[in-house]
Protein backbone atom coordinates (compact mmCIF):
# COMPACT_ATOMS: atom_id res chain seq x y z
CA UNK A 1 0.00 0.00 0.00
CA UNK A 2 2.90 2.35 0.69
CA UNK A 3 4.62 1.67 -2.28
CA UNK A 4 1.41 2.17 -4.29
CA UNK A 5 0.58 5.73 -2.50
CA UNK A 6 4.32 6.59 -3.23
CA UNK A 7 4.08 5.63 -6.77
CA UNK A 8 1.19 7.54 -7.30
CA UNK A 9 2.34 10.08 -5.39
CA UNK A 10 5.80 10.73 -7.79
CA UNK A 11 3.39 10.20 -10.72
CA UNK A 12 1.25 12.91 -9.79
CA UNK A 13 4.59 15.48 -9.20
CA UNK A 14 5.86 14.57 -12.63
CA UNK A 15 2.50 15.46 -14.28
CA UNK A 16 2.12 18.73 -12.56
CA UNK A 17 6.14 18.87 -12.99
CA UNK A 18 5.74 18.68 -16.69
CA UNK A 19 2.90 21.01 -17.08
CA UNK A 20 3.75 24.34 -18.89
CA UNK A 21 2.42 27.52 -17.37
CA UNK A 22 0.34 27.99 -19.97
CA UNK A 23 -1.89 25.02 -19.45
CA UNK A 24 -2.15 25.95 -15.66
CA UNK A 25 -2.81 29.13 -16.33
CA UNK A 26 -5.92 27.96 -19.08
CA UNK A 27 -7.24 26.36 -15.80
CA UNK A 28 -7.78 29.58 -13.72
CA UNK A 29 -10.46 30.42 -16.49
CA UNK A 30 -13.74 29.49 -17.25
CA UNK A 31 -13.77 28.03 -20.76
CA UNK A 32 -15.00 29.93 -23.60
CA UNK A 33 -18.02 28.42 -24.41
CA UNK A 34 -19.60 27.95 -21.42
CA UNK A 35 -22.69 29.64 -20.41
CA UNK A 36 -22.37 32.06 -17.15
CA UNK A 37 -25.54 34.55 -15.52
CA UNK A 38 -25.48 37.64 -13.55
CA UNK A 39 -28.01 37.97 -11.26
CA UNK A 40 -29.97 41.44 -10.95
CA UNK A 41 -31.08 42.58 -7.59
CA UNK A 42 -32.01 46.16 -8.75
CA UNK A 43 -35.37 47.27 -10.67
CA UNK A 44 -33.37 50.40 -12.16
CA UNK A 45 -30.97 47.66 -13.84
CA UNK A 46 -34.04 46.13 -15.48
CA UNK A 47 -36.13 48.07 -18.33
CA UNK A 48 -38.05 46.84 -21.61
CA UNK A 49 -38.20 43.38 -20.42
CA UNK A 50 -34.27 43.54 -20.40
CA UNK A 51 -31.10 44.09 -18.10
CA UNK A 52 -29.36 47.20 -18.44
CA UNK A 53 -25.79 47.82 -19.27
CA UNK A 54 -25.26 49.13 -15.50
CA UNK A 55 -26.21 45.72 -14.23
CA UNK A 56 -22.74 44.55 -15.62
CA UNK A 57 -20.46 47.84 -14.13
CA UNK A 58 -17.76 46.35 -12.17
CA UNK A 59 -17.42 46.55 -8.09
CA UNK A 60 -14.72 49.03 -7.41
CA UNK A 61 -14.29 47.75 -4.81
CA UNK A 62 -13.23 44.50 -5.09
CA UNK A 63 -10.49 44.74 -7.45
CA UNK A 64 -12.64 45.66 -10.70
CA UNK A 65 -14.34 42.84 -11.05
CA UNK A 66 -18.48 41.78 -12.08
CA UNK A 67 -19.59 38.59 -10.10
CA UNK A 68 -21.13 35.74 -12.12
CA UNK A 69 -22.44 32.31 -11.89
CA UNK A 70 -21.40 29.41 -14.17
CA UNK A 71 -24.48 27.76 -15.27
CA UNK A 72 -23.50 24.78 -17.13
CA UNK A 73 -26.44 22.06 -17.25
CA UNK A 74 -28.76 23.97 -15.32
CA UNK A 75 -32.45 24.22 -15.36
CA UNK A 76 -34.19 27.45 -15.18
CA UNK A 77 -35.40 26.47 -12.10
CA UNK A 78 -31.85 26.16 -10.79
CA UNK A 79 -30.89 29.32 -12.36
CA UNK A 80 -33.35 31.07 -10.75
CA UNK A 81 -32.27 29.30 -7.24
CA UNK A 82 -28.64 30.11 -7.45
CA UNK A 83 -29.87 33.87 -8.10
CA UNK A 84 -32.14 33.66 -4.94
CA UNK A 85 -29.27 32.39 -2.94
CA UNK A 86 -27.37 34.96 -4.09
CA UNK A 87 -29.31 37.24 -2.68
CA UNK A 88 -29.87 35.65 0.58
CA UNK A 89 -26.48 36.92 1.52
CA UNK A 90 -26.92 40.67 0.39
CA UNK A 91 -30.64 40.54 1.80
CA UNK A 92 -31.79 41.26 -1.62
CA UNK A 93 -34.45 39.77 -4.11
CA UNK A 94 -33.66 38.78 -7.16
CA UNK A 95 -35.14 40.80 -9.13
CA UNK A 96 -33.55 39.22 -12.98
CA UNK A 97 -30.86 37.62 -14.77
CA UNK A 98 -28.69 37.88 -17.53
CA UNK A 99 -27.31 34.63 -19.74
CA UNK A 100 -24.49 35.30 -21.86
CA UNK A 101 -21.46 33.31 -22.91
CA UNK A 102 -18.23 33.20 -21.83
CA UNK A 103 -16.70 34.24 -25.67
CA UNK A 104 -19.18 37.28 -25.58
CA UNK A 105 -16.88 38.75 -22.83
CA UNK A 106 -14.04 37.26 -24.30
CA UNK A 107 -14.61 39.64 -27.44
CA UNK A 108 -15.04 43.09 -25.70
CA UNK A 109 -11.70 42.20 -24.10
CA UNK A 110 -12.65 40.92 -20.87
CA UNK A 111 -12.29 37.51 -19.14
CA UNK A 112 -14.31 35.20 -16.59
CA UNK A 113 -11.91 33.98 -13.78
CA UNK A 114 -12.72 31.17 -11.62
CA UNK A 115 -13.26 32.10 -8.47
CA UNK A 116 -14.35 29.56 -5.97
CA UNK A 117 -15.71 29.36 -3.34
CA UNK A 118 -18.71 29.89 -3.38
CA UNK A 119 -18.71 26.70 -5.71
CA UNK A 120 -19.33 28.00 -9.60
CA UNK A 121 -18.63 31.30 -8.67
CA UNK A 122 -16.41 33.22 -11.25
CA UNK A 123 -15.78 37.22 -11.95
CA UNK A 124 -15.69 38.86 -15.23
CA UNK A 125 -12.11 40.93 -15.28
CA UNK A 126 -10.14 42.66 -17.52
CA UNK A 127 -11.73 45.88 -17.37
CA UNK A 128 -10.31 48.88 -18.01
CA UNK A 129 -8.60 51.77 -15.84
CA UNK A 130 -10.58 54.24 -17.58
CA UNK A 131 -14.38 55.21 -16.66
CA UNK A 132 -15.66 55.84 -20.16
CA UNK A 133 -13.65 52.84 -21.82
CA UNK A 134 -15.51 50.65 -18.95
CA UNK A 135 -18.29 51.92 -19.99
CA UNK A 136 -18.19 51.11 -23.20
CA UNK A 137 -17.31 47.56 -22.47
CA UNK A 138 -20.07 46.85 -20.36
CA UNK A 139 -22.52 48.65 -22.86
CA UNK A 140 -20.99 46.23 -25.66
CA UNK A 141 -21.47 43.16 -22.97
CA UNK A 142 -25.51 43.75 -22.51
CA UNK A 143 -25.63 43.26 -26.20
CA UNK A 144 -24.27 40.15 -26.15
CA UNK A 145 -26.82 38.25 -23.40
CA UNK A 146 -28.79 35.93 -25.26
CA UNK A 147 -31.43 35.58 -22.36
CA UNK A 148 -32.84 37.98 -20.49
CA UNK A 149 -35.42 36.79 -17.94
CA UNK A 150 -37.40 39.63 -15.77
CA UNK A 151 -39.09 38.11 -12.23
CA UNK B 1 -58.44 63.39 29.82
CA UNK B 2 -56.00 64.99 27.87
CA UNK B 3 -56.88 66.92 24.69
CA UNK B 4 -55.40 66.42 21.79
CA UNK B 5 -54.24 69.80 20.43
CA UNK B 6 -54.01 70.10 16.27
CA UNK B 7 -50.65 72.34 15.19
CA UNK B 8 -51.90 75.77 14.17
CA UNK B 9 -50.55 76.43 10.51
CA UNK B 10 -49.96 79.59 11.00
CA UNK B 11 -46.82 78.59 13.13
CA UNK B 12 -45.73 75.65 10.71
CA UNK B 13 -43.70 78.00 8.69
CA UNK B 14 -41.33 79.22 11.51
CA UNK B 15 -40.81 74.82 11.59
CA UNK B 16 -39.37 75.30 8.35
CA UNK B 17 -37.03 78.20 8.94
CA UNK B 18 -35.21 77.13 12.48
CA UNK B 19 -31.93 77.18 11.17
CA UNK B 20 -29.70 74.38 12.39
CA UNK B 21 -26.42 75.20 13.86
CA UNK B 22 -25.34 71.78 12.93
CA UNK B 23 -25.66 72.30 9.03
CA UNK B 24 -22.03 72.27 7.80
CA UNK B 25 -20.80 75.24 5.33
CA UNK B 26 -20.62 71.95 2.32
CA UNK B 27 -24.42 71.22 3.46
CA UNK B 28 -25.22 74.78 3.27
CA UNK B 29 -23.72 75.08 -0.25
CA UNK B 30 -25.51 72.19 -1.62
CA UNK B 31 -28.94 73.03 0.01
CA UNK B 32 -29.26 76.69 -1.99
CA UNK B 33 -27.75 74.64 -5.44
CA UNK B 34 -30.63 72.58 -4.95
CA UNK B 35 -33.20 75.55 -4.47
CA UNK B 36 -31.38 77.44 -7.62
CA UNK B 37 -31.98 74.42 -9.21
CA UNK B 38 -35.55 73.88 -8.25
CA UNK B 39 -36.16 77.48 -9.03
CA UNK B 40 -34.58 77.09 -12.49
CA UNK B 41 -36.52 73.84 -13.29
CA UNK B 42 -40.07 75.45 -12.12
CA UNK B 43 -39.04 78.77 -14.64
CA UNK B 44 -38.06 76.62 -17.25
CA UNK B 45 -41.18 74.87 -17.58
CA UNK B 46 -39.62 71.53 -16.70
CA UNK B 47 -42.62 69.62 -15.32
CA UNK B 48 -41.93 67.56 -11.91
CA UNK B 49 -42.83 64.62 -13.62
CA UNK B 50 -39.01 64.56 -14.52
CA UNK B 51 -37.23 64.95 -11.60
CA UNK B 52 -39.63 62.21 -10.16
CA UNK B 53 -37.42 59.35 -11.78
CA UNK B 54 -34.39 60.76 -11.03
CA UNK B 55 -35.03 61.20 -7.68
CA UNK B 56 -36.45 57.21 -7.42
CA UNK B 57 -33.27 56.30 -8.96
CA UNK B 58 -31.46 58.23 -6.11
CA UNK B 59 -33.75 56.47 -3.51
CA UNK B 60 -32.86 53.36 -4.71
CA UNK B 61 -29.52 53.56 -4.49
CA UNK B 62 -28.73 55.78 -1.51
CA UNK B 63 -27.55 52.76 0.96
CA UNK B 64 -24.51 51.04 0.51
CA UNK B 65 -24.40 47.56 -1.44
CA UNK B 66 -27.97 48.65 -2.84
CA UNK B 67 -27.41 46.47 -5.69
CA UNK B 68 -26.68 43.07 -3.91
CA UNK B 69 -22.82 43.12 -4.93
CA UNK B 70 -21.77 46.07 -2.25
CA UNK B 71 -22.24 49.21 -4.72
CA UNK B 72 -21.70 52.36 -3.60
CA UNK B 73 -24.27 54.38 -2.66
CA UNK B 74 -25.30 57.86 -4.79
CA UNK B 75 -24.45 60.46 -2.50
CA UNK B 76 -26.08 64.01 -2.23
CA UNK B 77 -23.19 66.22 -3.99
CA UNK B 78 -23.93 63.41 -7.27
CA UNK B 79 -28.00 63.96 -7.23
CA UNK B 80 -27.30 67.41 -7.08
CA UNK B 81 -25.00 67.46 -9.52
CA UNK B 82 -27.73 65.15 -11.98
CA UNK B 83 -30.46 67.37 -11.40
CA UNK B 84 -28.36 70.34 -12.25
CA UNK B 85 -27.69 68.68 -15.50
CA UNK B 86 -31.53 67.73 -15.82
CA UNK B 87 -32.33 71.86 -15.51
CA UNK B 88 -29.34 72.74 -18.44
CA UNK B 89 -30.95 70.65 -20.72
CA UNK B 90 -32.41 72.56 -23.65
CA UNK B 91 -36.07 73.10 -23.51
CA UNK B 92 -38.41 70.46 -25.48
CA UNK B 93 -35.24 67.48 -24.74
CA UNK B 94 -37.21 64.42 -24.90
CA UNK B 95 -36.93 63.03 -21.09
CA UNK B 96 -34.02 60.67 -20.10
CA UNK B 97 -33.80 57.57 -18.30
CA UNK B 98 -32.00 57.62 -15.16
CA UNK B 99 -30.08 54.57 -13.74
CA UNK B 100 -27.52 54.27 -10.78
CA UNK B 101 -24.34 52.83 -10.97
CA UNK B 102 -22.26 50.25 -8.58
CA UNK B 103 -19.39 53.07 -8.36
CA UNK B 104 -22.10 55.76 -7.15
CA UNK B 105 -22.48 57.85 -10.22
CA UNK B 106 -25.87 58.05 -11.83
CA UNK B 107 -26.10 57.48 -15.48
CA UNK B 108 -28.29 59.92 -17.52
CA UNK B 109 -29.02 58.08 -20.92
CA UNK B 110 -31.49 58.11 -24.49
CA UNK B 111 -31.91 54.88 -26.14
CA UNK B 112 -33.30 54.32 -29.35
CA UNK B 113 -31.83 50.71 -30.05
CA UNK B 114 -29.01 48.02 -28.88
CA UNK B 115 -27.22 50.04 -31.18
CA UNK B 116 -28.13 53.49 -30.68
CA UNK B 117 -27.30 55.25 -27.11
CA UNK B 118 -25.89 57.92 -25.56
CA UNK B 119 -25.12 57.44 -21.70
CA UNK B 120 -23.64 60.11 -19.40
CA UNK B 121 -22.57 59.36 -16.35
CA UNK B 122 -22.76 62.28 -13.47
CA UNK B 123 -19.79 61.80 -10.41
CA UNK B 124 -20.00 63.61 -7.81
CA UNK B 125 -17.57 66.22 -9.02
CA UNK B 126 -19.59 67.06 -11.61
CA UNK B 127 -17.85 64.66 -13.71
CA UNK B 128 -19.39 63.75 -16.89
CA UNK B 129 -18.46 60.45 -18.56
CA UNK B 130 -19.85 59.77 -21.47
CA UNK B 131 -20.46 57.26 -24.47
CA UNK B 132 -22.51 57.01 -27.48
CA UNK B 133 -22.98 54.29 -29.71
CA UNK B 134 -24.44 54.95 -33.42
CA UNK B 135 -24.73 51.86 -35.43
CA UNK B 136 -21.23 51.47 -36.02
CA UNK B 137 -20.08 55.08 -34.83
CA UNK B 138 -18.80 55.17 -31.34
CA UNK B 139 -18.31 58.92 -29.29
CA UNK B 140 -17.09 58.73 -25.70
CA UNK B 141 -15.18 61.04 -22.92
CA UNK B 142 -14.93 62.85 -20.04
CA UNK B 143 -16.52 66.55 -19.41
CA UNK B 144 -16.99 68.76 -16.27
CA UNK B 145 -20.47 70.56 -15.39
CA UNK B 146 -20.08 73.85 -15.27
CA UNK B 147 -22.65 76.85 -15.87
CA UNK B 148 -24.26 74.60 -18.70
CA UNK B 149 -23.48 71.27 -20.50
CA UNK B 150 -20.78 71.15 -22.73
CA UNK B 151 -20.70 71.22 -26.33
CA UNK B 152 -19.58 67.95 -27.03
CA UNK B 153 -22.39 66.40 -24.90
CA UNK B 154 -24.93 68.81 -26.36
CA UNK B 155 -24.00 67.70 -30.18
CA UNK B 156 -24.39 63.85 -28.89
CA UNK B 157 -27.78 64.30 -27.16
CA UNK B 158 -29.02 65.90 -30.80
CA UNK B 159 -27.13 63.48 -32.62
CA UNK B 160 -29.09 60.33 -30.91
CA UNK B 161 -32.31 62.53 -30.70
CA UNK B 162 -32.31 63.24 -34.24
Amino acid sequence: MTKFLKTFYLTLKEYFNNKDSSEVEAEKFVPSEEPIIRHVFSKSHCANNAVKWQAFSPNMKQGITTSVSRCQGWSCDEKKQNGIGVGIESNREIKARAELIVQSAMSVNLAVEISEPPIRHANIINWHQDKEDRKEQAMELVNEVYSHKIY
Amino acid sequence: MSAICAPNPANMSNWFSYENPGISEAAKILKQANEHISESLQNSGTFLAEMLPLQNAYEEASEEGWDGYDAEKINYATYVNAQKFLSLLPAGIEAPEFTPESDGEISIEWQKSSKRIFSVSVGQDGRLTYVGFYGKSRAKGVEYLDDEIPQNILSNIKRILQ
